[in-house]
Parts: C-alpha cells; structure tokens; sequence
C-alpha cells in the first residue's frame, strides 16, 4: 500500500539549533501513527514541516506522493489538520464554520443537511451545531475539527496534541472517531504525550528524542507498561 | 513592596525596544521644539523691542505740534510675546501684534503673524507643548495598556495574585513604574529649560515654568491613571488599546473641535464691519439707551467743568481752555462707546475661552492645553490684560494731551504748540503680565477640571483594579 | 475561493458590534461637519449679499445726488461732493471686493476664516487697504483650533476609523488560531488576504462615497451652479484615495506578521508621523526657506515715510478742504493733484516691503506644493481648501485681482485728479466695478490630480510590498 504520509530524511535547523535531524518516516492509508516525545522534541516541527508553515532546511515532506515544498496547494487537498486548540470563528456557529472550511477546501457541493449530518457523525448534536461558536466548550471545537476532516475527505491527518486537556470521556470518544477515521483509510499522525491513548488506538507508535526519531515499534504486543517502561528509558540521557 | 514593583515595570519597559524607540522620537521632537521655540523666541523680543524704541523715537521726535494734532498721529505700541512662548505659541499666532494708540479710536491689535502665513500653519504649529499634549500621552498609552491585560495573558497575574499583594499596592507600584520611565525622559528637558529660562534672569517667568511643568506632571498622571485603569478593564490587551486610542482621539481631536464650535455657537460675534458700523452709527448718535450724542458730551463736560472748579463759570474762560475740556469730553463720550461695543465682543470672546474651560470635563487635554497656554502668557486673557492696558494708556495719553491743550494754549487756541518736553512727560507703554496667582485665578475652571479628571482617575484605576479578574 | 473568504468576512464584519458603533460615530462626524459647514456658508453668503445690496443702494443714491447737483449746478459741501474725485475715490463709492464662496465651500473653511476675503477698496494705498470683515469674527482659540469641518473629518478622523477596522484584519486570525486552519486548506495566503482585504476595500470606498457625497447635500442646489460638478468629482476622488491609502497601509502592516498590539501601534504612529509630526515639519521648513518680512518692522517703515510726508499731506488737506468750500474750483482740484503726488510718493516707499509679502508668501506656496507629497494628509489638506474655494492659491489669486482692481480704481480717479476735471454722472455710470474671476478649470484640475498621483503612488507602494510579503511567505506562526 502506498504511504499517505511520508518523511524522506527532513531536517529543519534554526541558526545552529538543529529542530530535525534527517528524519525518515512513512505512514500508510489507515494506519494510526502516534508521535511521542519530551516538549521541544520535535513533534509539533515534524507536523508544520507536513502542513507546510515551515519550510524544510533539508529533505522532504511528501503526502500522498507530492513534495510539500513544490506543490503547498495540491498536497493540502489531502490533508486536514487538528491543532491542541482547535479555533474557530467565534461570531458563527458550528456549521457556519464548518461551510467555510469546506467550502475553502474545495468541497462546495456537500450542502447544509450534509454538513449538519457530518458534524453529528462527529458527535456534535445538531442543536449544538447551529449554535455560536463562543458558547462552545474545548471537546465541541475538537469535534468541529474533526468533522472538517470528514468532510474535507482527507486521506491524511495530522494532530497535535488533540486531547490534551479534555476529560476521559471527551478524549475516548475523540479516539473512536480517528479510530473510524482509519478504518476509512485515512492515515494519521498524531502527536501525543498520552502513552496510554497510543497503546489504545495506535498501530504504532515513534519515540522522538532532540530531533530524532529514535524507536519505532508496533503496540499490538505491548502492555501499557511496557510502553512506558521503554519511554522512560529513552527519555533518560 | 511598591518600590519593587516600580522597578521590576521600569525594568521591564527599560528593556523594551520599541518603547526606546518612542521615547527617542518623542525626546527628539520635544527638544527639536524647545530649541526651535527659544530661537523664535528670542528673535521675536529682540524685533519687537527694536520696533518699541523706533516708536516711542518717533512720538518723541515728533517736533513741535499742537497736543490735539499729536494725539492724533498717535503711538504704535507692540506686544511683547508671552513670556514662556518657546513652551507654548499658545494662540500668539492668531493673536494681533501691533495696536495704534490715537485719539479718537480704540483700535484692535493688528498684524497676527497666521495672516502671512500658507494653510500648512493650520496644522497647529510642532511645538513643546504640542509634544507634550498629544505625543506624551500617547507613548504613555504605549507604554501602559497593557500594564494588567498584558500580566493576565502571560498568566503572570495569577502568580502576582498569588503571593497576596494587596492590588492597590501593585497599582501605586504600576503607576509609579510608569511615572518613573516618563520622568527619566521628561525630567533632565525640564531641567535644562528651567536653567536656560533662570540663566536669562527671569524670575517671574521661573516661577510660571515651575507650576507650567507642576500641571503637566498632573496631567501625564490623569493619563496614567485611565491608561491603568483602561488595561485593568478590558478584556484583553487589545481592547485596552483601542479603547485608550478612542480616548485620545476624542479627547484631543475632537472634544476642542467640538468645544471651540460649540462656543462660537453658543456665543456669536458680529463681523467685523458689523461691529465697525455699530461703533460708528453709535459715535455718530448716542450710546442705546443712553443721552443723545450732544447731551451726553454735555454732561460730561459739565462735569469736567465742575471738576476743574469752573462751573457756570464757562463765559468767563477762554476759549483754548473751554475747547481743551470740551476735546476730553468728547474723548470720554467716545471711551464710553468703544466699552459699549468693543467691551461687549471682548466679554463675548472671553466667555467663549470659558466655555473651553467647562468643556475641559470632556478632555484633560483642553484642560492642559488652556493651562499651559495661559502660564506661558501666549492666551486670550492675556492678550486682552494687554489691550486693556494699552486703551487705559491711550485714554491717559489723549487726557493729557487735551490737559496741555486746555492749560497752555491760551490766546493761540489751536495754532498753539507743544514741544518735545510734552512727549517726553508720557512715560514708554510697559505692558505687564498678570501675576501667577492671577493666571491661576483666571483658570481656575481649567483647574478643577484638571483636579476632577486627576481624582476620577484615579478613583477609577483603584476600583477596576480591586475588582478586577485573575484569569 | 476569493467569494467564499469575502462572506465569511461579512458575517464577521456583521457580527461585530464594534464596526456598528465606530462607523456610526464616523457617520454622525461626518453629518455635522456637514450641516455646520453649510450653516456657516449660508451665514457668509447673506452677509455678502446685504454687503453688495448696501453697496449698490449707496452708489445709485451717490449717483442720484450727482445728477441733482449737476441739474442745480451747485457743488455740494466739502467731504460730501459727489463731484469730487478725491472724496469719492477715497470714501463716497468705495468698492467691496467680495471672494465668491464656491459651490462645495462647505468642505473646508481652510483659510478663509484668516485671510479677507472681502475688502473695502479706496484709492488709499495697498497698505492702508482694509478688510471689510464680512464674515464673522472668530475667537484665537477658535482660529487655532480649527473648525470642525469636513476637510478635518475626512483628514483626520477616517484614517482613525480605517484603522480601527483594520489593524488586526490578519493579526487577530492569527492570534485567534484560525489562521493555522485556514492555511491547512489549500489556499494560499495571497488568496485569504486579498479576499478579506478586497471585501473591506469595497465596503470602505462604497460607505466613504456615500458618506463623502450625503455630506454635500445641503450644498446641493450651489452645486448645480459653475463647477460644482467638477469639485464635487476631485472632492469624491480625493476623499476615496486618501482612505484607500490607510487601508493600503494597514493591510501591508498586517502582511508584515505583527501582533495586533503592534500593529495599532504602528498605524497610530504612522498616522501622528503624517498627521501630526510631518506637517509640523514642513511648516518649519517653509518659514525657514522663505520667512515673510517682519509686518512689525513695515509699521515703523511707513510711519517714518509718512511722517516726512505727513506734513505736507495734511497741510495739503486742509487746503484742498478749504478751498472746495471755496468758490475757486481749480485751487482745490490744485491742491487734490498734489495730495495723489504725496500719496504716491509715500507708497512708493512701503512699495518694496508690499512686494516682498507676496513674493515671499508665493514662494512659501510654491515650496508647499511640492513637500505636500511628503504626507497624504498635507496632499489632501491642500485638495480640501482647493475643491472648497478656500485653499491659497484661489485667495492669493483674489488678492492679486483686487491689487489689479485697486491700480484701475486709483488711476480711474487720479487721472482725473490730474487733468483737473470734476466728475460727471457719465463718470458715476462708468465706475470700475470687481469681479472675480475663477481660474481656468484646467488648471485647479491639474493640481488636485497631481494631489490624487501622490496619494496613488504610496497607495501603490504599499500594495507591492504587501504583494511582495504574500508571495515569499504562507506561514500562519
């Protein structure tokens, strides 16, 4: 199967501060790829370096194929993108929102009752969805985010840190839905600090430390605590 | 505690780039003015002074001529500029420079430098002042909006709270750290110019630089208190700074705008060829309500007569003495036309300066402006305190005049002369600037306008602060 | 793609209780300034309206008088003889030049209110010319002030409103996190910006041209009369280029990727740099470049001329006075020929002095012509005064009209000083009367265009180097 999401040796440097050091990665359709890592490791870099914000100091970044770098409109077609926060216009409601987002993507022929059902396979009630975005809580906009993924239809999708600060149950129901969303075919690249949601959901999970990715390993055999435990040890010095 | 947080906010700003940025433009500007504004200054008293002495040359060497005939040539006297006019031009500009004194009429100062001037005047000149009224309470605004807003979003506010600092300690702390940044920039300028104004020997003119630079220090806290109390309020530091931005552009462009119309509204003066033939039909007729013109000059000299101690004695004067007093009569009718009529635009004038006073409730700066104006001498008032001066002096000058006429012309009656001695005996026109207690009395509106915004200012940033949200 | 980022910024723009309350204050500025301006014109007009009618009713009496005496064949008494062409010159048919107002005098009091748009006209020299004050005198505090018109509105306070609708046009969707979103999209940057920024450029020129026209409205009838088409036309333009220059300015600040703090600050410091601080400037420059001669130094100069001629002028007053009261008409007129010698003479000295006011007060206008270009808001300052027929060079064109007018009058009179002759009710009939006459249109239009190109070009400038910023970057951090 071919690789949706794909690091060829990308590296990004500031100055003298290396943020990347050559990194090679590649996450197929459906698979759940979760990134690990101390603050400042790198993870949210790898992420812009894929959406484009920044632009790599060496290598490439290519989604579905195409180089971030020569072709930035094209390859955002096939991506859809969920930050920590994920925000939205505050003086219009969910699915205004989530008209103009669509809309921007290029998926213009979906329709209002379209949207409203996306948004409500997301698990944001419709009441809710015809709502300001002001009075939304963080779980809601996650929603939103998400929804916006749907409906964009991407093939990739790239997180950073989507659950953090969410209760239990917000940050369960967010994983079943990448879960559906994998199963669908999408891939994902989700950066996290939650060892125990990547064991959950994840396919596999990548360890970065100073840049560099350094473990790579399937979940399917671990115990949570074992996942930890190999944590740990590369987190000490 | 206070002391610590000055510093750490004086730290803070001190280390800031842009504010050094500012605060060079602002010092650059402010002493570009100051610099400009004593060399204008200075030239301006010299020419002035120059141009006082060919005059009172040209009364003095007037030769031989009957004292009526002189009074009519007259005397040109010229307004010295305001004593602190490098601060503050003030309205000097549109203010007349020279005012004939001649028997007959009461002139209006003429010659206000706006008239030889383009449209780029109307900007308002880059004055001292103007730096200190417009710029300084922006780079304040600059400086101080985001004072709390800015504590809260960096979540620094929360740790400040923390630690139970009573919030009106932070902000006499804040308020201090501000006032402190601004004094390191305005204080040595303010130095330096009360030197250079003490080095040219004036010690009145000290003294209304001292309490010219008591009301700006007032006035910089009026801003410092609401730009404190604008950040404590709002709900994000840029909230704050629109809302301070508004409140400057209101209170500085638009309130004296609006204030300055609404006067001329509420207060109309006539045009000036209407006030002329009002004077004129006036003279020509009787003062409204008043004698006719010939009865009214009757009495007077009736008066004079029976001041002299030669009532009912008129057959038996000579006619140079009977014409003398009959020419002061006339004088005194027309003394009491002009206070009718020109009295009346000058009242009307002054009260509209009063209305600026009361609309200063709307605008510290208007406040500021109207203080700084007059205690650099360069306002209507003064102005006016001239004019009036100088009407007191012609009316002396042309009573004197009719007195050697009436006393010394015996037989020869008109083809009498009086010689140089005679205009040497008037002593030079002095103008003399009110006292500083004076001025003060005169704004004592623009005062208490002042202290009301400095009080409600202040009461306003402690009691947001007290109320305000952590997070 | 451009449609969809201009509807979402609508509902935006809507939602915002802010742009209500900041665009009714501008709509409420702009209507007072409006009505004000027309109150005060009307004001003006009636004065010189009931000047002209009291002129015209004084000179068909004076004329009256003359064809009684000439049917009596008795000339009236000394001071009052409508035969006398000193006394008439000088006093019983002086002359009111009256500076028309403009159709759109409403836009701008500009120097109207300073310089004497009406003047008595006598044979009495240039210096001894008086303004004949007919407009309503204006406290200092007024005068420096300045009125609330809307060359103010329009110069001062819209680059105010535009920047606080603009400041934070990218900044704040930055700030807000959606930015980061939007770009996650496959638009560009360049595509964003310009569909907000073309959806606020067109809302700003369609409410500035409404509101920049409404305001003219009760000037609407003057408007129908001479140029008031074309003013009204260079009024529009200038007011619309000057408000897409801040707009311009505000979107380059915002391109450049400040935080929105920042960026009011910028705008706020570039509006007091253009505003404030470079007008101040250029004023400085031209009284360094050209100081006007000192008005205090000419009193003392024509009072030291006079009084070696005053003598003799009063001595010769006096004769000609007497000897009209007298039956020897040619003694008087004698006496009236050498009073027009000494007149002349004495202005002969002031002369030089007269002259250099206006050379240097050209020269000053000549050089403001051209460091206008250094802001927009000297630019439009000037066009204001312009298309409201109160700008410098129209006034300096009255005052060079009335000095031509005043040469005709006074060689009118003299001539027949001169020749000894008395006047004749042919000679009231053929009085020289004023009349201003307008620049060619061509030339005003000149002018303001070339004040429009320098609003354009730094409108200009700042579009490429927005352009220039959108290409090279994409990056919402």
């Amino acid at each position: 199967m071919a690789a949706v999401l794909e690091a060829i040796a990308l590296r990004k440097t500031y100055g003298d501060v290396v943020a990347l050091h050559g990194l090679d990665l590649s996450i197929e359709a459906g698979e759940i790829f979760c990134l690990l890592g101390a603050n400042g490791a790198g993870k949210t870099t790898t992420i812009q370096l894929f959406l484009g914000f920044i632009a790599p100091s060496a290598g490439s970044a290519r989604i579905v194929g195409l180089d971030v770098a020569t072709h930035a409109l094209q390859t955002k077609q096939s991506i859809a993108y969920i930050p920590e926060n994920v925000m939205l216009y505050p003086n219009l409601t969910g699915i205004e929102n989530l008209e103009f987002f669509t809309t921007l993507a290029g998926r213009r022929a979906i329709g209002r009752a379209g949207l409203v059902e996306i948004l409500t396979r997301a698990g944001l009630a419709a009441d809710a969805a015809g709502r300001r975005v002001s009075g939304y809580s963080k779980g809601m906009r996650q929603k939103v985010g998400i929804a916006m993924a749907m409906a964009k239809g991407a093939r990739a999708l790239l997180l950073d840190e989507p659950t953090s600060g969410l209760d239990p149950k917000g940050s369960n129901e967010f994983s079943r839905l990448l879960q559906s969303m994998s199963a669908d075919g999408v891939g994902v690249l989700m950066a996290t600090h939650d060892i125990f949601r990547s064991k959950e959901i994840g396919a596999r999970v990548g360890i970065m430390k100073h840049g560099q990715l350094v473990a790579c390993m399937g979940t399917e055999d671990l115990s949570h605590r074992d996942l930890e435990r190999i944590y740990l040890e590369h987190m000490h010095d | 505690m206070i002391r610590v947080v000055a510093v750490k906010e004086l730290r803070e700003l001190l280390r800031d780039g842009r504010f050094r940025l500012a605060a060079a433009v602002v010092l650059g500007l402010l002493l570009a003015a100051l610099v400009f504004g004593w060399r204008h200054a200075q030239a301006v008293k010299a020419e002035r002074t120059a141009a006082q002495s060919i005059a009172r040359a040209a009364w003095t060497g007037q030769g031989d001529k009957n004292p009526h005939i002189a009074a009519h040539y007259g005397m040109y006297v010229f307004k010295p500029a305001g004593v602190l006019a490098f601060v503050d031009p003030g309205a000097d500009p549109y203010l007349g420079v020279t005012l004939k004194l001649e028997a007959h009429k009461q002139q209006l100062p003429q010659d206000a430098p706006a008239q030889d001037g383009t449209a780029i005047d109307r900007f308002g000149q880059l004055s001292a002042a103007a730096v200190l009224q417009l710029l300084v309470p922006l780079l304040i605004i600059a400086l101080g909006f985001a004072s709390w807003s800015g504590e809260r979003e960096r979540g620094t506010l929360r740790q400040l709270a923390a630690t139970g600092v009573l919030p009106r300690r932070l902000l006499a702390g804040k308020a201090l750290g501000l006032a402190l940044t601004l004094a390191l920039l305005l204080v040595p300028v303010a130095l330096v110019a009360t030197a250079t104004v003490v080095a040219a020997g004036e010690s009145a003119t000290a003294a209304r630089l001292a309490v010219l630079l008591g009301a700006y220090a007032a006035y910089f806290g009026v801003i410092i208190a609401v730009t404190l109390a604008a950040s404590a309020w709002a709900q994000s530091s840029r909230a704050a700074l629109v809302a301070l931005l508004g409140f400057w552009c209101v209170t500085t462009l638009v309130v004296p705008r609006l204030a300055s119309d609404a006067a001329g509204r509420l207060l109309p003066l006539p045009t000036a060829a209407a006030l002329a033939q009002a004077v004129h039909s006036t003279l020509a007729t009787g003062l409204p309500n008043g004698l006719p013109r010939e009865e009214h000059i009757d009495t007077l000299s009736k008066a004079l007569l029976a001041k002299h101690g030669f009532a009912g004695a008129e057959t038996m004067m000579d006619d140079a003495l009977l014409q003398g007093l009959e020419l002061q009569a006339e004088a005194e009718y027309e003394n009491a036309v002009f206070d009718h009529h020109v009295g009346a635009v000058m009242t009307s004038m002054a009260h509209q300066e009063q209305v600026g006073q009361w609309a200063a409730i709307a605008s510290p700066m208007l406040a500021i402006r109207l203080l700084s104006m007059a205690l650099a001498g360069t306002d209507f008032d003064h102005h006016r305190a001239f004019g009036r001066q100088a009407e007191a002096y012609r009316r002396g000058l042309v009573g004197a005049m009719n007195d050697d006429f009436a006393r010394n012309a015996g037989a020869a009656g008109w083809q009498y002369k009086a010689n140089r001695k005679l205009w040497h005996q008037a002593v030079p026109f002095a103008y003399r600037p009110a006292a500083v207690d004076q001025v003060l009395r005169d704004q004592q509106v623009a005062l208490a306008m002042l202290a009301l915004w400095a009080v409600g200012a202040t009461l306003a940033a402690v009691l947001v602060s007290r109320r305000m949200q952590v997070l | 793609m451009l449609w969809t980022v201009a509807r979402i910024e609508i509902k935006n723009l809507l939602a915002e209780t802010s742009v209500w309350l900041v665009a009714v204050l501008l709509a409420a500025a702009v209507a007072y300034a409006g009505w004000t301006g027309s109150r005060a014109v009307a004001v003006d007009r009636q004065a010189a309206v009931s000047a002209l009618t009291e002129q015209d009713s004084r000179l068909k009496a004076l004329h009256a008088r003359m064809l009684r005496s000439e049917a009596i064949g008795q000339a009236a008494q000394s001071g009052d003889d409508p035969a006398d062409p000193v006394v008439v010159g000088r006093e019983l048919a002086a002359q009111l030049a009256i500076l028309p107002l403009s159709p759109l005098a409403a836009v701008a009091v500009g120097q109207r209110d300073l310089a004497s748009a009406s003047v008595r006209i006598t044979t009495d020299g240039p210096q001894g010319r008086t303004s004949s004050g007919e407009t309503a005198l204006a406290g200092p505090t007024r005068l420096m002030t300045g009125a609330f018109d809307l060359a103010f509105v329009f110069m001062s306070l819209l680059p105010l409103v535009i920047i606080v609708l603009t400041y934070d046009l990218l900044s704040s969707e930055r700030e807000r996190g959606t930015l980061a979103l939007v770009l996650a999209q496959p638009v560009s940057l360049a595509t964003f910006v310009l569909g907000k920024a073309l959806l606020r450029g067109v809302l700003l020129c369609g409410v500035t041209v409404v509101l920049a026209a409404l305001a003219t409205l009760p000037s609407a009838p003057d408007l129908m009369t001479g140029d008031g088409a074309l003013h009204l036309g260079l009024y529009v333009a200038v007011v619309v280029g000057y408000a897409l220059f801040w707009f311009a300015a505000a979107v380059a600040i915002n391109v450049a990727g400040f935080s929105s703090a920042t960026n009011a600050l910028a705008l706020v410091g570039l509006w007091l740099a253009l505003v404030v601080v470079m007008p101040g400037m250029v004023q400085v420059a031209v009284q360094v470049a050209h100081p006007p001669p000192s008005r205090v130094e000419l009193v003392n100069l024509t009072r030291a001329a006079a009084s070696e001629i005053e003598a003799e002028l009063s001595a010769l007053q006096g004769e000609h006075s007497a000897a009209v009261q007298g039956t020897a008409d040619d003694s008087a007129l004698a006496a009236a020929k050498r009073i027009v010698v000494a007149q002349e003479a004495l202005e002969h000295r002031a002369a030089p002095v007269m002259i250099a006011f206006a050379t240097q007060l050209a020269a000053q206008q000549a050089l403001l012509d051209t460091l206008r270009f250094l802001s927009p808001a000297i630019v439009v300052h000037e066009a204001m005064g312009e298309v409201a027929g109160s700008g410098a060079h129209r006034l300096q064109q009255f005052a060079s009209q009335v000095d031509a007018f005043q040469a005709r009058w006074r060689a009118f009179f003299f001539a027949r000083v001169r020749a000894h002759q008395r006047l004749t009710s042919a000679d009231h009939a053929a009085l020289p009367r004023f009349v201003f006459r307008e620049e060619p249109r061509a030339t005003l239009g000149w002018r303001v265009g070339a004040g429009l190109l320098g609003l354009l070009v730094p409108t200009l400038l700042l579009v490429s180097f927005a352009a220039i910023v959108l290409r090279r970057s994409s990056r919402p951090a």
